[in-house]
Order: structure tokens, then C-alpha cells, then sequence
């Protein structure tokens, strides 16, 4: 097993005067291999992720990137971790073009290669083309603005956002969720192929057991801020040892029960 | 009497653009329609307009027959006395249908007062009777909405649209916000108390898997028009339009990657 990319280790969070959000979680995220954290709404899973994105600070543990201890402003950290939100119509800037969201990360981080502005602004130019192709839009889409597009393109303008840095490790929070199932089936085809095509490693927070299963080699299951469950995604979903896991998998709606049933 | 029958519904905004067009389709006593369809498809404002709901600088033609009442071009004092008693609607965010300053119990007590016209103890005692027949607990009576579920508001919302005894329950997406167990457990309990009561349902949703676990008829909604209707169980398996074939291949293939790993 080769090291993880990114770890929480007995990592615990709590708000001030409060109870434990999470309480002595241990994750790791290994290159190649998706991750997925399950479990229902005031569970954790959003605060964990926000722990491995750096945005919030565990009262106890510790997360590691490659190895060290996560300090947030770290240049390296940036440009190799990058979120991906849940609603696409409140994590783009309506204002800005798409071309200017995508290259953000590029300035914000000072990625792009020091030279005359001309040159900058032609190398940003590039690889936001590079990005947005990457992501199935096309290259003129970087001339628009967020409302032109569909809630499925505009999933795809903020994953490019997130993949123009290069990073090695996307985190993405329901980010299907808000969207039609069929352009949902897309939207997580693509991020499996980013994946491979990108050497990234996906960690998504979901509630949608079908899209785990699609998407994600690892599933941890957490049950207010406790991982109760955690292996191969193959294993969790195939043969669940507790019985909040066991009660998440019987309570998804499946079609083939209502076709053999009606 | 036919609980709903809808005919040539159509809806236009004040500039003449049409959002709903021609829909027709009716359900009996006891009989469970779904209607399905993606966001912006005209499912919910299929459900306001039967209601006679519409935001104003709509307009709704044809036909809606609720009860056997007219609600196209009523005015509202005639479908005050529909609503609630002929027919009532459970919308998808259970927290913007309740009042947050009020506590629950006195928030079921007003229909059942304003309907039934019970007073003092026996609205006490049958505020209760509706709070357990939603399984839950006589303390939520006391509760204000912020201090409850979500699951546990949308079951308040329930028993709010059955204090009247209406023979047709129109849920919108009543399980979307919440979470898959709870899901489950409101959609088992409104099989429960429609089957009870043997009301009809209109069950509006997204998810084709959602809607064809609880109704026996589908309708597929496609940019206002209806694209196809049937039995739950051929659309399912053998849908003939292209865009309900494409709508039940995505949701056989999300729900594929599942099987293949917890079958």
C-alpha cells in the first residue's frame, strides 16, 4: 500500500462549548483510489471534509498531508487538494466569466510562470482551455457567463475550476446531488475518467450509495461524527457488518423492486 | 365521485409563455398516479394549478375537475371548501409549510377546528389521535418546528393534510429533502395511511425509483407536455417514448452500480 496522500488521524472537531461534530476519525486517502464518506445529514461528513480541505482546524488529532501535519497555506497543499461544491448556481460568481472562474486558482496560488502580464494572460488562457476541454465544454465556453449555462455544464465549469491547478486530490461535497439523474450519470463519468486520465483521486462526500458504488474503490460510513464502518467499497456495500450500514443500503428506492412488485 | 380529473390543462405565464401544455389525465377513488419528470418539467405546477394554487400573473385553461368542482376560474371562496377536505397537498420542504412561531400541535388543531369544528378537549384529544396515526410522540405537540426533524416536521405536515379527511393526497416530492432511512420511513407510513384510508394519491417526483415504488400509474412530464403514461410497471421495463427510455436507463444504470456490489 503506498502512502497516503492525504490522512486524518484520530482527528476529532468540535464547535466551542459544544459537543463532537467528529470524535477520533482516522481516514486515508491513497492515490488512485477513491474515496467516498456516507452517511446522513448532521453525520459529520461535511466536517470532515472540511478538516482535509484545511478550512477548519481539528480540536483533537491530527490531519497529514503527505505525511506532515496540514498547514492550510501551504502553496503545495493548494494547488494539490481543491473542492469541488454541491449547487453549482451558488459556487460560481455570476458576474465573472467562466474563463476568469477557471483560471482563479492559477492567480490566487501564483501558479502561472513569471513573465510579462501578455504572457501570463496567455498561459492562463491555455490551460483553462485545457481544463474546460478536459471536462467535455467547449473552448468558447470560457467567453460566457454562469447563467448561460445548465446545471450539469456548470458542474462541469466548477470541476474545471478545480482541476486547472493540476491537484492530486479533489474533494467534492454531494456534488452530484443537485443535479437530473441523467445528466448526474454524466457528471460522475466524468469524474471517474478525470480520475484515470489525471492521475486524481476523487473523496466524495455522498449520500447516494448508487453513485458510490459507481465512483469510489473506498467507502467509510459515519454515524454521528463516528466512522462505524470503514474498507473496499465492494465489501461495505456488499456485505455490511453494522447495522447503520445495513439500514442505509435497504432504504435506497430501487426500481427493480417496484418493476417486480407492480 | 372521481376524486381528480384533469383535461387539456394548460398554464401560461402573463407573456403568453406556455409552461404546461394539454395535460389530461384523471384518478379514481384509491387509485396511485405518479407523476415524473426533471427540474423544470412542469411537475409542481401541475400540482398548484389542480389546487388552484398558481402565483399570480398565471393562468390556467381546460379543465380540473376536483371532487367533481371546477377549480379552473373559481373564485377562491369556492375551492376554500375544497381544499383540505376533497383534497390536500404535502409540499417538499416540510419547514416552509409550517409556522415557525407556532407550536405543532395548534398548528394541526387549526384545520381540524376551522373543518370539523371541535373545541376544547376533543380538539386536544384529536390532536393527539392525528399525531399518532403519523407515529409520533404527544410531546412534539408542545414542540415549535426548529425543535423537531425534519422527518419528524414532514410527518406533521402529513397529518395536517389528513386532519380533514380528504379523498385525494397530493404529495410533492415529499421525501426529497430528507434523508434515504427517513425517506423510507415516510414513504411506508403514507403507504400506510393511503392504503388505511383508501384515499388517492398523486405522488409527484424526480426519482423514477421513488415514484414507481409507490405508484401503480406513471405519468412522464417532459418541458410541460406529458411524453408518455402507463402502468408503473411497462414504463419501468419497456418504455416507448426516447426521452423516458433515456429518463430509466440513467436511473438503471446509477442503481446497476449498486446491485452489482449489494444486490
Amino acid at each position: 500500500m503506498s502512502a497516503a496522500v492525504l490522512a486524518a488521524h484520530e482527528a476529532g472537531f468540535a464547535y466551542r462549548g459544544g459537543p463532537p461534530v467528529l470524535d477520533g476519525v482516522s481516514v486515508a486517502v491513497t492515490a488512485g483510489r477513491n474515496l467516498a464518506l456516507v452517511g446522513e445529514s448532521g453525520a459529520g461528513k461535511t466536517t470532515l471534509l472540511r478538516l482535509l480541505l484545511g478550512l477548519a482546524r481539528p480540536t483533537s488529532g491530527q490531519v497529514l498531508f503527505d505525511g506532515a501535519e496540514l498547514s492550510p497555506r501551504d502553496r503545495a497543499f493548494r494547488s494539490a487538494v481543491q473542492p469541488v461544491f454541491q449547487d453549482p448556481y451558488s459556487s460560481l460568481d455570476p458576474r465573472q466569466r467562466v474563463g476568469r472562474i477557471v483560471s482563479e486558482p492559477l492567480r490566487a496560488m501564483g501558479l502561472l510562470a513569471p513573465g510579462s502580464r501578455a504572457a501570463r494572460r496567455r498561459e492562463a488562457a491555455e490551460r483553462v482551455a485545457e481544463a474546460l476541454e478536459s471536462v467535455g465544454l467547449p473552448a468558447d465556453a470560457a467567453r460566457r457567463y454562469p447563467h448561460e449555462f445548465s446545471g450539469g455544464q456548470r458542474q462541469r465549469v466548477a470541476i474545471a475550476r478545480a482541476v486547472v491547478s493540476g491537484p492530486r486530490v479533489l474533494l467534492a461535497d454531494e456534488p452530484v446531488s443537485a443535479l437530473d439523474v441523467s445528466t448526474r450519470v454524466r457528471v460522475v463519468e466524468l469524474l471517474a475518467e478525470l480520475g484515470e486520465s489525471r492521475g486524481l483521486t476523487v473523496v466524495v462526500v455522498s449520500h447516494d450509495l448508487s453513485v458510490v458504488a459507481a465512483l469510489c474503490q473506498e467507502t467509510a460510513v459515519i454515524e454521528r461524527g463516528r466512522i462505524v464502518e470503514q474498507g473496499s467499497t465492494a465489501k461495505v456495500l456488499g456485505s455490511p457488518e453494522h447495522p447503520y450500514t445495513r439500514r442505509l443500503i435497504e432504504s435506497v428506492p430501487r426500481l427493480s423492486r417496484a418493476a417486480r412488485l407492480r | 365521485m372521481t376524486p381528480l380529473e384533469v383535461e387539456d390543462l394548460s398554464v401560461r405565464r402573463a407573456d403568453g409563455h406556455e409552461l404546461l401544455r394539454g395535460l389530461s389525465f384523471s384518478l379514481g377513488p384509491g387509485e396511485r398516479l405518479g407523476l415524473v419528470g426533471e427540474s423544470g418539467s412542469g411537475k409542481s405546477l401541475t400540482a398548484l394549478a389542480v389546487m388552484g394554487l398558481l402565483p399570480s400573473g398565471m393562468a390556467a385553461s381546460g379543465s380540473v375537475l376536483l371532487g367533481g368542482t371546477q377549480v379552473i376560474g373559481a373564485p377562491a371562496r369556492r375551492l376554500d371548501g375544497v381544499r383540505g377536505r376533497v383534497a390536500s397537498v404535502v409540499f417538499q420542504e416540510p419547514l416552509a409549510a409550517l409556522d415557525p412561531l407556532m407550536r405543532v400541535g395548534g398548528q394541526i388543531a387549526e384545520p381540524i377546528r376551522r373543518r370539523r369544528g371541535l373545541r376544547g378537549g376533543r380538539l386536544r384529544a384529536a390532536v393527539l389521535a392525528a399525531l399518532s396515526e403519523v407515529r409520533l410522540p404527544e410531546r412534539v405537540a408542545r414542540a415549535y418546528p426548529h425543535e423537531i426533524s425534519g422527518g419528524q416536521r414532514q410527518r406533521v405536515a402529513i397529518a395536517m393534510a389528513l386532519a380533514c379527511e380528504p379523498g385525494l393526497l397530493i404529495a410533492d416530492e415529499p421525501t426529497t429533502a430528507l434523508d434515504v432511512t427517513v425517506q423510507a420511513e415516510v414513504l411506508a407510513l403514507l403507504d400506510g395511511l393511503v392504503t388505511g384510508r383508501g384515499m388517492a394519491l398523486l405522488f409527484i417526483g424526480h426519482d423514477l425509483a421513488v415514484v414507481a415504488d409507490v405508484a401503480d400509474r406513471v405519468v412522464v412530464l417532459k418541458d410541460g407536455s406529458m411524453v408518455e403514461s402507463g402502468r408503473t410497471r411497462d414504463i419501468v421495463r419497456e418504455p416507448r417514448h426516447a426521452y423516458t427510455r433515456s429518463l430509466v436507463d440513467s436511473a438503471w444504470a446509477l442503481e446497476g452500480e449498486l446491485d452489482r456490489l449489494a444486490p
